[in-house]
């Protein structure tokens, strides 16, 4: 009974506690502490969510009753853009909204009602917002600028975005190299020359992208930048040659065939291919000796395409031939070198 | 000779007492860390990827190949749903490779009637490693189906048959899926991007599994998200959190990840080819593939990069038994030792970077070790007990303190999941979980440390079987 009491007074006294013991229930207390914390915040921003969802589809219903009515209704039926910005685009977060909405809208009209809805960007205010953007400190924010101008269509700020075309960033780089083909209408890729920093396959096939969606009247001729020492520019643009069937530039393919990184003339055997330029074939033929195994098996697929059948079989049987001599001249020389 | 006695066990028990004190901070730590690692990591994805819009790789020509390999044995039940289900991913320039592994079942059939396959005589088959024979390759003679292949082999295990899937593979890229996952459908255009993105050559990137038990599913496709109503696949929910959300982000953000999972993962195919392929050696050829081919990339001085991805890609089914969960943790740890052991040399070797001086004694210490240390240290508590010599005050500050960390540590893996991804929407299924985090230390954390025991002594008898997996299967609208 007494080693009972003595046990208890142990776990209610604390200052009879080993020091140890106290400071493990305390962290332990703070362990729970912080646990509870962590409860509370997950519900709490589950709530803050809940608020914030309320309030975006408040004002994506407002967004898009006054869109619909602006573009559709009489004029003098609709509120002004100005009396509905000052009663409703108060703050950014009810700006950011209205903007979304505009712009989901815009990128899928064309013509009368397009312009339409640039108007009301101006007139909303909206376009400065955006413009506003562009100096901002963080990557994301002029990223998300740039979007927006893109999207609208406007042109004036080139000159800004062209600043961020060899930005550290790759996401914001790559939206400004790819707003640049949509809006730099007279020269959309001009942007080549300047670029500083290698262009990854994501960020090519962006700008392919924005070429398409700019559906671009004066496409430039790509060969232009072949002879371009960044080996990625160079590949952007042989795939650029394939993808707009540029025949005219196949000499300048030809000439890359000697280029001393296999990856580069790997992608001209593909393009030779995808382009059918028969003239390539003998070229092909001789380089095969000397080329990777993985470029030997891209002629060997690409030979089929721009070449006779008979002239294939042929080459086939000679490059079989010759394996087979090295094979047994291989043979011959480890015999040779075995210890008697 | 009685106060000697008693002294040699008390200085014993101090140092053991002391080396699991310390232990036990370093491994609450390292989780502490990479925790906070993982957060920062989270936060930067999830603002670069609002700049993403992923149906530009869909259309585009300029998108790389990929051949998604499913081996099959014995799915006869399901294999010919989940083709389809994977015929119907979002991705244009992808064919599908399912490799029947020898089963013993009427798949093979099911997939001849279903899909309309015709046997191919002159397929240009590759054997750049070496594996079991194949029967004969299939393609569908209806055009609907012109992505899918289908590969007939002897039986040879999950490794032989994911070899001859690259074997077989006609692209760039190659994904390696259990059959019976079920695939979000922007699967492969999320794990295809951080191929294209990087300046250095990307090897392999992985994404987070989700548990599937209790979810709608139909088609082959997830309808709706529940938490699970059994409790040992609940635990696996905020197993999984803490795995994929909390640890494999910051390993990868370090560049020190070691394991993308065999459910999904996307690999590299000349790379994978160059490191030999899958090992048919070891239960964790996983862990292993990735491990060899960053060991390859290390010895070759190819700087290389192994890309993780938060969003939730492939939802699998989890064991929901002790005796299958038992038998899948045996499987998971003899891996790991394997694996490790396989590659010691890497180790604690300056010459293979961050992953042999932090990555792989992380894993020893924390992974493999972990349950030999905590076994060990019952153990010897016991004799203490038995001998009268347990310190009782000690003990249970000792235990809270394990106890109230680890509520710590999965309430923060709910919270990430709350913060990223929130798959489980409704108040009640985080309820559940939490309910849940507070039962996992005390029913269901000892079983799995005496799984993993066991599974070392397995590895030290020399046992190499897989153990097999039960499933309830997707066949029905709810699993």
């Amino acid at each position: 009974m007494q080693t009972l009491q003595a046990d208890l007074a142990f776990w209610v006294d604390t200052a009879t506690m080993p020091r140890l013991v106290k400071v493990n229930f305390m962290i332990a207390a703070l362990f729970l502490g912080i646990a509870l914390l962590l409860f509370l915040f997950i519900v709490l921003s589950r709530y803050r969510d809940g608020v914030r969802l309320r309030k975006y589809k408040w004002m994506e219903e407002k967004a898009q009753a006054y869109i619909t009515s602006y573009l559709f209704d009489e004029e003098e039926n609709v509120e002004s853009p100005e009396d509905f910005r000052r009663k409703y685009l108060t703050n950014s977060f009810r700006r950011q909204v209205f903007m979304q909405n505009l712009i989901l809208l815009h990128k899928n009209l064309l013509g009368e009602t397009s312009d339409k809805l640039s108007q009301l960007y101006q007139r909303l205010g909206l376009l400065q917002h955006s413009k506003q953007k562009l100096y901002a400190s963080k990557w994301n924010t002029i990223a998300e600028g740039i979007g927006e101008l893109t999207e609208m269509g406007v042109q004036q700020e080139k000159g800004l975005i062209r600043s961020f075309i060899n930005h550290p960033h790759p996401i914001l780089r790559s939206e400004a190299q790819a707003a640049l083909v949509r809006l730099d209408i007279d020269a959309p890729f001009s942007f080549l020359n300047d670029l500083a920093e290698p262009l990854t396959d994501w960020e090519q096939l962006q700008l392919a992208r924005a070429a398409q969606k700019a559906h671009l009247i004066k496409l430039p001729d790509f060969s232009r930048w072949l002879t371009k020492q960044e080996e990625s520019i160079v590949i952007f643009s042989i795939r650029m040659i394939v993808q707009y069937a540029q025949h005219q530039a196949e000499p300048a393919l030809l000439r890359l065939l000697h280029h001393p990184s296999p990856n580069l003339r790997k992608e001209v055997f593909l393009a030779l291919r995808q382009l059918e330029t028969f003239a390539a074939a003998e070229q092909l033929m001789a380089l095969y000796p000397n080329e990777t195994p993985e470029n030997k098996a891209e002629i060997l697929k690409t030979l089929p395409v721009i070449t006779f059948e008979e002239t294939f079989t042929a080459f086939q049987r000679g490059i079989q031939q010759a394996e087979n001599e090295g094979l047994a001249a291989t043979r011959v020389a480890l015999q040779a070198a075995e210890p008697a | 000779m009685h106060e000697l006695i008693t002294e040699y066990v008390r200085d014993t028990a101090v140092f053991f007492n002391s080396l699991i004190l310390y232990y036990a901070i370093g491994i609450s730590s390292s989780y502490l860390i990479l925790a906070l690692i993982s957060a920062l990591a989270m936060r930067s994805y999830k603002k670069k990827n609002s700049f993403i819009d992923y149906r530009s790789i869909l259309s585009s020509p300029l998108a790389p190949s990929v051949s998604l390999i499913a081996p099959a044995y014995n799915e006869s039940l399901t294999i010919v749903d989940n083709v389809r289900s994977l015929l119907t991913l979002h991705y244009n320039n992808c064919e599908v490779i399912i490799v029947n592994d020898g089963s013993k079942d009427n798949s093979m059939q099911l997939l001849i009637e279903a899909y309309e396959l015709e046997k191919i005589e002159d397929f240009p088959l590759q054997s750049r490693i070496a594996t079991k024979p194949i029967r004969g390759v299939y393609k569908a003679k209806n055009p609907a189906f012109h992505k899918l292949v289908v590969v007939d082999k002897e039986n040879g295990g999950k490794a032989d048959a994911l070899n001859v899937g690259i074997n077989v593979s006609q692209n760039k890229l190659i994904a390696c899926i259990d059959v019976d996952c079920v695939l979000e459908p922007d699967s492969l255009l999320k794990l295809v991007k951080p191929f294209m993105e990087e300046e250095r050559k990307v090897i392999a990137t992985g994404g987070v599994i989700r548990i599937a038990n209790s979810c709608e599913v139909e088609d082959g496709r997830l309808i709706k998200v529940h938490v699970p109503k059994s409790f040992i696949a609940r635990v696996q929910v905020l197993e999984y959190f803490r795995a994929f959300l909390m640890g494999r982000m910051a390993w990868a953000h370090m560049d020190g990840l070691l394991l993308i999972s065999g459910a999904f993962g996307m690999f590299d195919k000349e790379t994978v080819i160059r490191a030999g392929g899958y090992n048919h050696d070891t239960v964790g050829e996983d862990m292993e593939l990735l491990v060899r081919m960053r060991r390859h990339m290390y010895e070759e001085r190819i700087p290389c990069k192994v890309a993780f991805i938060p969003d939730p890609l492939c939802w699998t089914e989890a064991p929901q038994t002790w005796k299958v969960l038992k038998r899948q943790r045996n499987r998971w740890t003899r891996g790991t030792a394997e694996t490790l052991l396989l590659h010691r040399k890497m180790i604690l070797n300056a010459k293979y970077g961050f992953l042999g001086l932090v990555s792989l004694p992380a894993w020893v210490l924390f992974e493999w070790l972990a349950p030999l240390i905590e076994f060990f240290g019952v153990l010897f508590f016991l004799c203490l007990v038995a001998l009268g010599y347990a310190n009782w005050p000690y003990f249970f500050s000792f235990l809270a303190l394990v106890y109230t960390f680890a509520i710590m540590n999965s309430v923060f893996a709910i919270l990430f999941e709350e913060r990223s991804y929130q798959q489980y929407k409704r108040p009640r299924h985080m309820l559940h979980l939490v309910v849940t985090a507070l039962l996992e230390p005390l029913l269901y954390h000892p079983v799995t440390t005496w799984a993993a025991v066991k599974g070392n002594y397995d590895l030290l008898t020399g046992k190499k079987s897989w153990g097999e997996m039960t499933r309830a299967g997707f066949a029905q609208k709810k699993v």
